[in-house]
């Protein structure tokens, strides 16, 4: 890296680190460490999904034939259409193309609204089904008591997701931001990289989670 | 950093991109069919295939160094790890004949009645013979979070 010294210092470069990149690559592995407690969050609960499914399967079943394959396989196609995006955006920010970035960020983005929004109107048809677990809870046939921990399950598990999902919004909103301010370059990218990671992951859980939840009816 | 910054091809993240529509399609109908319990191995294989080509490709770990690669293994075998340790327990309660209730009041399987304090009413086996119980306890009785329930049960 001995070419940078003749360089200006790149604004984005912090001191404690020795170059751009090793400060690339120390960001990069920090966010993976972050990753794979992400891995273990999630994976305790498809464990506990697990559990119980292997427990009640036959409820399991019946609970799963209320959910809409339909509205679920949509937000599969949008959630993994949404990754390319992303990929494309990371792209962009490897060949210094903030423009690029800004463009597929925000596609990026349409798309994680669509997802959420489709999440909003399932989650309404179960409101108005009483197949919310607790007081309410209304389930015909000899599964009743156990729909409900798939129902927990349910919510938990999506209700986890989508919450990834919103705060991935608001982090998308501000790489919108710095992009539009020509902020990445072929040196210095690695934020949209993280952000990639990040987004990625998210759509990774999905990947599990539509079959686990919804194909099984 | 440029000179270890690895750019794919479009057409690299388009294939990819297609393989994990295919993917999908082949999941989704797999699912209409009814192949006993290996629909859901199935079902856990496609998802794995497609995760992977996330992992390897989209999230670039296919091109990027030893420390990344093996820090995404690692979270894939502590995931390994949790289930097989969890499974362990509760696949093996009751194999040595001990009371039934001690599974069964952990789990908060079994709610004798409606107004219950912490159940503990004689339990059918369950570990031993998993199922879907048929309707034993109608009353809608509450169910706690089962998300914490394991915790829940190393408390009792």
């Amino acid at each position: 890296m001995a070419s940078h010294a003749a360089h200006p210092v790149n604004p984005n470069f912090q001191h404690q680190f020795e170059n751009l990149g090793q400060q690339y690559d120390s960001t990069t592995f920090g966010m993976w460490v972050f990753l794979v407690q992400e891995i273990l969050f999630f994976g305790a609960l498809f464990c506990a999904y697990a559990v119980y499914r292997s427990m009640y399967p036959g409820a399991y079943q019946a609970a799963a034939s209320h959910l809409d394959i339909t509205l679920g396989c949509f937000n599969t196609v949008v959630l993994i259409s949404s990754s390319l995006t992303m990929a494309l955006a990371v792209r962009c920010a490897q060949l210094g193309r903030n423009k690029g970035v800004f463009g597929y960020l925000a596609a990026t983005q349409v798309l994680g609204f669509v997802f959420l929004g489709v999440k909003a109107i399932e989650y309404s048809h179960k409101w108005h089904e009483h197949l919310i677990p607790g007081k309410y809870f209304q389930f015909d046939g000899p599964h009743a008591q156990q729909a409900q921990i798939y129902f927990s399950m349910y919510f938990a598990m999506t209700g986890m997701h989508a919450l990834h999902m919103v705060i991935g919004a608001g982090l998308l909103f501000f790489f919108m931001w710095k992009s539009w301010n020509n902020t990445y370059s072929t040196e210095y990218y690695g934020p949209i990289e993280i952000m990639g990671l990040y987004w990625h992951f998210v759509d990774i859980v999905w990947i599990f989670l539509f079959p686990m939840l919804y194909l099984i009816g | 950093m440029s000179e270890h910054a690895h750019v794919a091809s479009k057409k690299m993240y388009f294939t990819i991109f297609g393989a994990l529509m295919l993917l999908t399609a082949i999941t989704v109908g797999a699912a209409q069919v009814d192949l006993g319990i290996f629909n859901v191995v199935v079902a856990l294989l496609i998802a794995g295939i497609k995760a992977s080509l996330v992992v390897l490709f989209f999230m670039h770990v296919y091109h990027n160094n030893a420390l990344v690669k093996l820090t995404a293994a690692c979270g894939f075998i502590w995931l390994i790890f949790m289930f097989a340790i969890t499974f362990s327990d509760y696949k093996s309660r009751g194999w040595l004949g001990w009371p039934q209730t001690w599974g069964a009041r952990g789990l908060g399987v079994v709610v004798p009645k409606p107004s219950h304090g912490s159940g503990h009413g004689a339990a059918p086996s369950h570990g031993a013979a998993p199922g879907g119980q048929p309707d034993a306890h109608p009353a809608p009785a509450h169910h706690d979070e089962p998300a914490k329930s394991p915790d829940q049960h190393k408390a009792h």
